[in-house]
């Protein structure tokens, strides 16, 4: 029990001299007032920037250190310490401030540069863009002139084969003298007038053709149908035996349907007595037989 | 003449203590035209918008400092001139700080349009 006391005795000495002969109370305010102006003092910014601001930080600081070691009021402390942490502040701000100032320079030097790199990239792109424009022109007019020239080759194709434009497209009308009357069979001077077909089909290989036959009144509708099938099937062979893909030609026979003369006269029947061949357009495309 | 003489010490004293407790308790009263003049400095370069705390801060401070002069109470309105005076300082710092930083944001910003133009017209042009 004794000792404890003695302990206890020894224990609250150092407190009973300090508060005797010690430094003074801590003052939060002057405390917060002195961690700013350390942090500060330590801002490699704050020092470069704002060395008189800090400097006045430092003496208002010291004058408040003195008031608080005079142990002076609290309220009088708590005065200069204040003055003491707003001259800290004040010191960072004109180094804020300064170093702003000095980034505009820098800034404004990064700027003339973009600027300058804008007008060059408005050049370079105005530049590939008249380029770009040349050359779509160029394109349009080499597509131009391959379009007239192909309309031209086409034109002389088509004088060639003294076929006809009509709502169909082209149809090239082969007369009834290739036949025998009544046979299926081409006669040997046929291949001549198919010559100039072979050619244009070959020539423009996205075209087809439709192969009609057509007969006079004369005879019964059924073998009418039939020579007229058989008559277009033989110009379909006569044209795949001098090499047109037989997928690019189509067959119909139509007997004496569709007349184009009178069948009363025999000029008439003579006409009436035909393959028509009817060719394509660019794409392939054959349109109907309407009446 | 025997007779005034003798009251001449006591009446020195007297004056001589009087002036004496006059400069004792009497403080020169704090100078407010320099804190009052950093106020409207402050005020006039925008503080009111940059630092608007710490203007307001100023004003009522030297406010305090009238009133406190009006009391007699001397010390309390030499400590609030000088708050205010510090405090409008303050806020003076801050507006202009606040623009350098303004100006510099804004050529940043420039730059960023410019570079965003950059970009687009190469790639319009690069396109073709």
């Amino acid at each position: 029990m004794k000792h404890s006391a003695f302990l206890l005795t020894l224990a609250l000495c150092p407190l009973l001299l300090a508060g005797c002969g010690g430094p003074p109370r801590a003052n939060p305010a002057l405390t917060s007032a002195r961690e700013a102006y350390a942090t500060a003092s330590n801002d490699p910014s704050v020092v470069a920037n704002a060395p008189v601001a800090l400097q006045e930080a430092e003496e208002a600081l010291r004058r408040a250190m003195a008031v608080w070691e005079g142990k002076e009021d609290t309220d009088k402390v708590d005065h200069y310490a204040y003055l003491a942490h707003q001259r800290v502040r004040i010191a960072e701000e004109q180094a804020k401030q300064r170093a702003a100032e000095k980034d505009i320079e820098n800034v404004r030097n990064e700027r003339q540069a973009v600027v300058l790199e804008a007008r060059a990239a408005e050049a370079e792109s105005a530049e590939a863009r008249a380029a770009a424009e040349r050359q779509r022109a160029e394109a349009a007019r080499a597509e131009a002139e391959a379009a007239l020239a192909r309309a031209n080759e086409l034109a002389a194709q088509v004088n060639d084969l003294q076929a006809e434009l009509t709502k169909r497209g082209l149809v090239l009308t082969l007369g009834d003298v290739l036949f025998d009357t009544g046979q299926a069979s081409l006669k040997p001077g046929a291949a001549r007038t198919t010559a100039a077909l072979v050619t244009f089909l070959n020539e423009n290989p996205e075209r087809n053709v439709l192969i009609e036959g057509y007969t006079d009144s004369v005879g019964s509708d059924e073998s009418n149908l039939s020579l007229s099938q058989r008559r277009a099937d033989a110009v379909r062979a006569a044209l795949v035996g001098q090499g047109i893909a037989g997928s690019r030609i189509r067959t119909q026979g139509y007997g004496e349907a569709y007349p184009v003369a009178d069948n009363s006269i025999p000029a008439g029947r003579q006409q009436n007595r035909r393959v028509e061949i009817v060719i394509s357009d660019a794409e392939g495309v054959i349109p109907a037989r309407t009446p | 003449m025997k007779h005034a003489r003798r009251y001449v010490p006591s009446t020195v004293l007297a004056l001589a203590l009087f002036t004496a407790g006059c400069a004792g308790s009497r403080m020169p009263p704090p100078d407010m035209s320099a804190a009052r003049s950093a106020i409207a400095d402050a005020d006039q370069a925008g503080a009111g918008e940059a630092a608007p705390l710490e203007l307001r801060n100023a004003r009522q401070k030297l406010q305090q400092a009238e009133q406190a002069l009006e009391r007699d109470d001397q010390e309390r309105a030499a400590f609030l001139t000088d708050e205010a005076q510090v405090d409008a300082e303050l806020a003076q710092a801050k507006t202009r700080s606040a623009k350098a930083q303004a100006a510099v944001d804004e050529l940043r910003e420039s730059i960023r349009t410019l570079r965003e133009e950059i970009d687009r017209s190469r790639k319009s042009g690069g396109a073709q």
